[in-house]
């Protein structure tokens, strides 16, 4: 287990970074209780006041669609892709990957847990603060229980998958930017597809009714939107064995595509100057 | 009517504590802890124009802290200052208007563009006239010699070359006082020994005051007659910097090549002597005997090779000032 | 040469330093992309429900339009103090001290990305589309309202960028409560501010008079009623206001920066 060590020393690093720059990191907090509260407003608005009502036929009501937001708010960290370890970007756009390169360790998998381990560090840091505030707003703008305890251990069960499936996402965008001359573009690109079919934006099942079979199979919805639903109960706990196969199959197959992409890469490593 | 003047200069900083290890984080995440630092002490000096003069002193010592005082963008906590007539931080753009400041480690120039394109928005900053800026771009292209480096932009350029470009830029429009900052580091013999060429020449015949901080002793020693040593926030001397020889190297030494064997215990008027494998070693303190005294009594005791007569290295004396100040 | 003139000479070579940058048109798209999947959550959220009140899409897309646009060309402008606080860490704004101008007008300077101008695209085209489907015909006062309004949140936006950096002076690293006021601020555009909660709708127009700028001018150029004919020209003083507001609060930063040093 020789990458628990190195995995543990991240995590403390970043705790203790973490802490230090105490008035960027309550800043961070009200910003994600902000950000959460505006969407929750506005969904709150149009449930309210809409023409039609929705939450019949999306088969979610308003308490679902909030606590949705909320959840989205506090797996923030873990799941979306625009949190690249800004780390290994800036070494990448630096040319230092020869560097890299010399260390004893597959570089794959050296990145994959360098990724995990921060961003599990500073998932850790969030739920605590942003959970107890969302749980004691008013009605309806809180955040409301799981379904059941079993849901929510459905529920966690799948985001833990989901979290991996996000690591080999980022995986793949790693191996993007080391094809330099694209630049940021096609980056900022994938990365807000990605957080749009992963539902964190919307939740899936708001969008229109003739889209929900594709959006249910695309693999980002296994990110984030599937693992919400079992806390929210849109999905009983007895899919959990469905929804977390699909899940597996879709990091299996970025995990692969991401690793290969690497090997083909690495070979012909141009390395920027300067 | 003095250039600068300085005046009973006070400043004390506050730094933050950060206590180590994550229990160290912790608290420090909730209190804040400080520790103050005085920076300067009483600083008190004045220059008059055209001078060229050497602030040296250990790190920390408090010479950028000065230099940022008398260039008006850092105010004391007591004392006064004048620079030209003009408190600087009271007056911080006609005052800025005239100077100029060059960093040895921080460029001035901008980074992606052409050495060209920065001088002309310089130019524009500093709203230097079509017909001035145009000659003493000529002029001082030529004498610094980067007319083939105008069209690169500044991020390709050598150390050496980047400050030759430096020192065009904070001369272009034409300021009373330069403020130097280690401006030679970093660089190879040949710049360092260009770039001091210029300075003289600049100060000598357009009579460009100028403050220079470094830690290279023979920038001191070839540019500057006057020296001011800073040590703890506090002006330890402040005269000529043969006074300070004097001072903190009294002795000087003849080392001289046996040409034979030679076996010498001492040396009328010598303070001690060094025997090494066949060469002498005598020291000896100017002010008492004459150097050629001693040439004499010691090729009259001793078959001589060779002779050179040396002064202890300008770095050997500072490291001893510093120790004898306890800085 | 004064200070607009020196303004357009740092903006040109910010352009033509980001032109030497072989992604740019990338970036360009890239950053279309990300303006155009922004209202898509409120587009599919009327799709879902129809419309909220009497408020359908068109009108809501007109003051979020006007909002982004305001926020886009502040984007493109005034980008410069966003980068500020590493300035301040570095010690460059030494540097900035050392020359005699304006500080505020060389942070201004110090940025230009053309891939910025995006947004103020993405944000006009979604103003004309609002206007075509609403059926209002413009008049030379109404244009003129709407060029107030997008003026006047352009400073606002702007007052915004300066004080987050401003703060900087004290704190050495800028705060994300920033994006609250600048992306958050948009974000509440998308929902009709009447049906906003009060102390929401009062945030953003007495305190950052976004809803100023967007809401009220909006409103009066297309005639809907709640708002009283006329309230749309206090757009362009308010924003002249909470600028002039922004720079006090910037020379009080210079002034702290000067006394305790970097």
């Amino acid at each position: 287990m020789s990458w628990l060590r190195p995995c543990l020393g991240i995590l403390r690093m970043h705790l203790r970074n973490s802490l230090q720059y105490r008035l960027a990191a309550w800043a961070q907090l009200t910003t994600n209780i902000f950000w959460g509260f505006v969407h929750a407003v506005i969904i709150v608005v149009f449930y309210r006041y809409g023409k039609q009502n929705a939450g019949v036929s999306s088969g979610m009501n308003i308490t679902q669609a909030v606590s949705y937001i909320w959840l989205v708010q506090i797996a923030l960290y873990l799941i979306p892709t625009f949190s690249i370890d800004r780390e290994i970007r800036n070494k990448i756009q630096q040319g230092d990957v020869g560097i890299e390169l010399c260390r004893p360790l597959d570089l794959y998998f050296h990145w994959f847990t360098r990724t995990a381990a921060s961003r599990f560090g500073r998932f850790l840091l969030q739920v605590p603060p942003v959970a107890s505030v969302a749980m004691l707003l008013p009605e309806p703008y809180r955040l409301a229980p799981p379904a059941s305890l079993l849901s929510l251990l459905a529920a966690f069960c799948s985001l833990l998958i989901g979290f991996l499936l996000s690591c080999a996402v980022v995986g793949i965008i790693y191996v993007l930017l080391m094809q330099i001359r694209w630049g940021d573009g096609p980056v900022i690109m994938l990365t807000v597809l990605t957080d749009m079919l992963s539902g964190s934006y919307l939740p899936l099942q708001l969008w229109p009714a003739w889209a929900q079979r594709f959006l249910y199979a695309q693999p980002f919805a296994s990110l984030l939107d599937l693992p919400l639903r079992f806390y929210l109960g849109t999905l009983a706990p007895s899919a959990f064995p469905g929804v977390a196969l699909m899940q597996l199959a879709w990091m299996i197959i970025f995990v692969a595509t991401g690793w290969l992409l690497m090997q083909r890469s690495l070979k012909r490593l141009v390395v920027q100057g300067g | 009517m003095s250039l600068i003047v300085l005046n009973e200069i006070c400043k004390t900083f506050k730094t933050a504590e950060r206590p180590p290890g994550l229990f160290g984080a912790m608290r420090g995440a909730f209190m804040r802890q400080s520790k103050e630092v005085k920076a300067l002490d009483r600083i008190s000096f004045s220059i008059e124009e055209g001078e060229l003069v050497g602030y040296i002193g250990p790190n920390g010592a408090g010479k950028s802290t000065t230099v940022k005082v008398m260039s008006g963008i850092l105010v004391p906590d007591s004392g006064s200052c004048q620079v030209m007539g003009r408190v600087p931080w009271q007056q911080r753009v006609a005052h800025v208007a005239q100077i100029g400041v060059v960093f040895g480690q921080r460029s001035q120039l901008w980074w992606d563009v052409p050495v060209l394109d920065s001088f002309e928005l310089l130019r524009d900053i500093y709203r230097i006239s079509a017909s001035d800026y145009q000659k003493r771009l000529c002029d001082l292209t030529d004498i610094l010699d980067i007319g083939g480096l105008l069209a690169t932009p500044v991020r390709q350029l050598s150390l050496g070359q980047r400050m030759r470009c430096e020192l065009v830029a904070s001369l272009l429009h034409n300021p009373r006082l330069l403020f130097l900052d280690e401006p030679t580091i970093g660089l190879d013999a040949v710049s360092k020994l260009a770039l001091r060429d210029f300075l003289k020449e600049i100060n000598q015949k357009h009579g460009v005051t100028m403050i220079l901080t470094t830690h290279d002793m023979a920038d001191i020693e070839t540019l500057c007659q006057r020296v001011m040593v800073i040590g703890h926030g506090r002006l330890l001397y402040d005269g000529l910097l043969d006074g300070l020889k004097r001072q903190y190297t009294p002795e000087r030494r003849i080392r001289a090549k046996l040409a034979g064997s030679c076996s010498l215990t001492e040396l009328p008027g010598a303070e001690r002597l060094e025997m090494l494998e066949n060469e002498i070693v005598v020291y000896f303190r100017p002010e008492q005997v004459q150097a050629q005294e001693i040439i004499a009594r010691l090729a009259a005791a001793c078959p001589l090779q060779d002779l050179v007569v040396e002064n202890q290295s300008v770095e050997e004396m500072i490291a001893r000032m510093y120790r004898e100040m306890s800085l | 040469m004064n200070g607009f003139a020196l303004y357009w000479r740092y903006l040109k070579m910010n352009l033509l330093a980001g032109l030497q940058y072989k992604g740019w048109p990338m970036q360009l798209i890239g950053v279309l992309v990300t303006v155009i999947t922004d209202p898509l959550e409120v587009l599919l959220l009327f799709a879902r429900f129809g419309s909220i009140g009497d408020w359908p899409a068109t009108r809501v897309m007109l003051v979020y339009g006007l909002s982004l646009t305001a926020f886009g060309l502040a984007e493109l402008f005034s980008r410069g103090f966003d980068y500020f606080p590493s300035q301040v860490r570095t010690g460059s704004f030494d540097r900035i001290l050392l020359r005699p101008r304006s500080t505020f007008l060389q942070i201004l300077g110090t940025r230009f990305h053309l891939h910025r101008l995006s947004r103020v695209v993405g944000g006009l085209f979604v103003i004309v589309w609002s206007l075509t489907k609403q059926g209002v015909s413009l008049k030379l006062q109404q244009l003129l309202l709407l060029l107030c309004a997008l003026i006047g949140g352009y400073l606002v936006y702007t007052g915004i960028f300066v004080i987050s950096s401003a703060v900087a002076f004290w704190t050495v690293q800028s705060l994300d409560w920033v994006n609250i006021f600048t992306n958050g601020s948009y974000q509440v555009a998308k929902v009709p501010p009447p049906l906003l909660p009060g102390w929401l709708r009062n945030t953003f127009t007495f305190f950052m008079p976004m809803f100023v700028c967007s809401y009220y001018p909006a409103a009066n150029v297309c005639g809907w009623e709640g708002v009283p004919v006329g309230l749309g020209w206090l757009a362009l003083p308010a924003g002249i206001a909470f600028f002039t507001a922004s720079l006090v609060v910037w020379r009080v930063g210079v002034r702290h920066y000067a006394s305790t040093g970097s």
